[in-house]
């Protein structure tokens, strides 16, 4: 059974696509005593929210050592931005979930032993939990496809079948 | 960590953007020292004040701890550059280069695209007899006017980098092939006419081209004869004489104010190259200048006389669409379309907002990429 026991940390990608689809999610995740943070460069990239609504959103920013930055900001050859190398380092070293709709990120945290989790688990996760119906699940996720034009067929059929296992 | 990296990336990001100490700490709500300690590399400030600060200035957290580079093979004639400010816009432009540079060898050499630098062995050549070969190799027709410069240099293998920035008298650059390029940097700042831009690329492709031990960061002033030659080349590579010529006979039955017209719009220069080269052929006297000018106010109701180099007016102007470069974009498709790289990076290389960058790759799903 999905399980949720570590704190998550969010990209800047899926905190955006989840303030649109549904703050909601947010809230749920909070009522289930998931502990969400994201990082204070993460958060710099995320014009839509401000402050104030993170933290009525119970979502923590949690400040990047300058070492972090650094290190983060002098990587030529990287499939990752500089906010998407804090927040793996983040995850890496304080032992979160580092949560991503981007599979080029995910992937990267897997090769490297950190653990990650979809936008499209979160989802099934709080349908689990009871906090939202099958239908609603539904409805989050073809909200969450409209927005994000990298979730595809094969990846539809996987979030189907999960949901009615 | 490197404090004095930091504060000398902080110190000259705020004088690039003409503030003070003053109005950056102030408005960062740090004291005075505290800034000061920054800058100078005495303290290793939290990152809540690196972000106030990087507020302030409108700039990049990721910025202040980039390391400088030292570009080796770099053709950047600043003789003209007094002032500290416009120095630090000079090494702010280098910065963002070889950010840029990086990411692009980045792109390529994860999409396996091979192309390759071809020019390498053209010299001692006169400039017209050079750009006539140039033309050659790029399969252009005599009497072909060239649509699309930045595509078309790019088949060489030449990248080209564009920035904005008002630094006096400074249309572009280039970096040689040693230090990953070729690289031809334009200026797009907003008085500077497309017309200019597209003649500074052809300008820096015939430096590239001819004057390859000039590529010295050590040597800053303008040596007349290569920046004559360089004009020559680019001129002739634009607009050949042939084709120049042939075009004027079409339109021999119009007004002469309208032929000149004619003739810009075809080979996208200003009507300055045109005066120029009908100068050259001995078509006209020099006092053509002044001709056109007062012919065209009376004409056209445009003062021309007002505007000098470098920020002329250009009649009947060209469109920020008749430059498009677009390469950095395609590799960063192909790269995103693969999932070799996240979507907040395609946004960092292509310095667009997260949100923007998302709209982008939605947009790019409506027609199919026809990759070869």
């Amino acid at each position: 059974m999905l399980q949720i026991d570590k704190s998550l940390i969010f990209d800047a990608n899926i905190l955006i696509d989840f303030y649109r689809i549904s703050k909601e999610i947010f809230k749920f995740l909070y009522d289930l005593s998931v502990i969400m943070k994201v990082s204070d460069v993460t958060f710099l990239k995320v014009e839509q929210i401000n402050e104030s609504e993170l933290e009525n959103l119970h979502i923590e920013i949690i400040e990047s050592p300058a070492k972090m930055l650094f290190e983060s900001a002098n990587r030529i050859k990287s499939s990752l931005a500089f906010d998407d190398y804090v927040s793996f380092l983040h995850a890496k070293e304080n032992n979160f979930i580092l949560s991503t709709n981007d599979k080029t990120l995910k992937t990267y945290a897997q090769s490297q032993n950190v653990d990650s989790l979809w936008g499209l688990e979160i989802i099934l996760f709080i349908e689990i939990n009871n906090k939202i119906s099958k239908e609603k699940a539904i409805k989050l996720f073809e909200k969450l496809k409209k927005v994000n034009n990298r979730i595809t067929d094969d990846i539809e059929k996987e979030f189907l079948k999960i949901l009615f296992e | 960590m490197n404090t004095f990296l930091l504060g000398g990336n902080i110190k000259r990001m705020r004088k690039v953007r003409g503030f003070n100490q003053q109005d950056v700490y102030a408005a960062s709500a740090i004291s005075r020292q505290a800034y000061s300690n920054i800058e100078n590399g005495k303290s290793e400030p939290k990152t809540s004040t690196l972000i106030k600060i990087a507020q302030v200035l409108d700039a990049d957290i990721k910025d202040f701890f980039v390391e400088p580079v030292k570009f080796h093979s770099i053709r950047f004639r600043t003789n003209k550059i007094k002032t500290q400010k416009d120095k630090m816009k000079k090494e702010e432009i280098l910065t963002n280069l070889s950010f840029w540079l990086n990411n692009y060898n980045y792109m390529k050499e994860i999409i396996n695209d091979k192309q390759v630098y071809y020019l390498r062995n053209f010299n001692n050549l006169i400039p017209n007899e050079l750009a006539k070969k140039v033309r050659k190799k790029l399969k252009l027709d005599n009497d072909e006017p060239i649509y699309d410069i930045c595509n078309l240099v790019n088949k060489l293998g030449i990248k080209i980098f564009l920035f904005n920035c008002d630094l006096d008298k400074c249309f572009g650059f280039s970096i040689g092939k040693d230090d990953e390029g070729p690289v031809i940097a334009v200026n797009t700042f907003k008085d500077i006419s497309i017309e200019r831009q597209i003649f500074t690329i052809a300008h820096e492709l015939g430096h590239l081209l001819m004057h390859k031990n000039s590529y010295k960061p050590e040597l800053i002033e303008e040596q007349v004869n290569e920046e004559k030659e360089a004009d020559q080349f680019a001129a002739h590579f634009i607009m050949p004489n042939e084709c120049f010529k042939k075009e004027l006979r079409k339109v021999s039955g119009l007004h002469w104010i309208d032929q000149i017209l004619h003739i810009k719009r075809i080979y996208k220069v200003s009507y300055q190259t045109v005066l120029r080269r009908l100068i050259d052929l001995n078509l006209v006297d020099r006092n053509i200048y002044r001709d056109f000018a007062v012919q065209f106010k009376k004409q056209y109701h445009k003062d021309l006389k007002k505007h000098f180099e470098p920020y002329s007016v250009e009649p009947e102007g060209m469109l920020k669409s008749d430059f498009v470069n677009d390469r950095l974009n395609k590799l960063v498709r192909i790269a995103y379309e693969k999932e070799l790289i996240t979507l907040n990076r395609a946004s960092e290389i292509l310095n667009l907002p997260l949100i923007e960058m998302n709209e982008l790759t939605s947009s790019w799903n409506e027609i199919k990429y026809a990759a070869n």
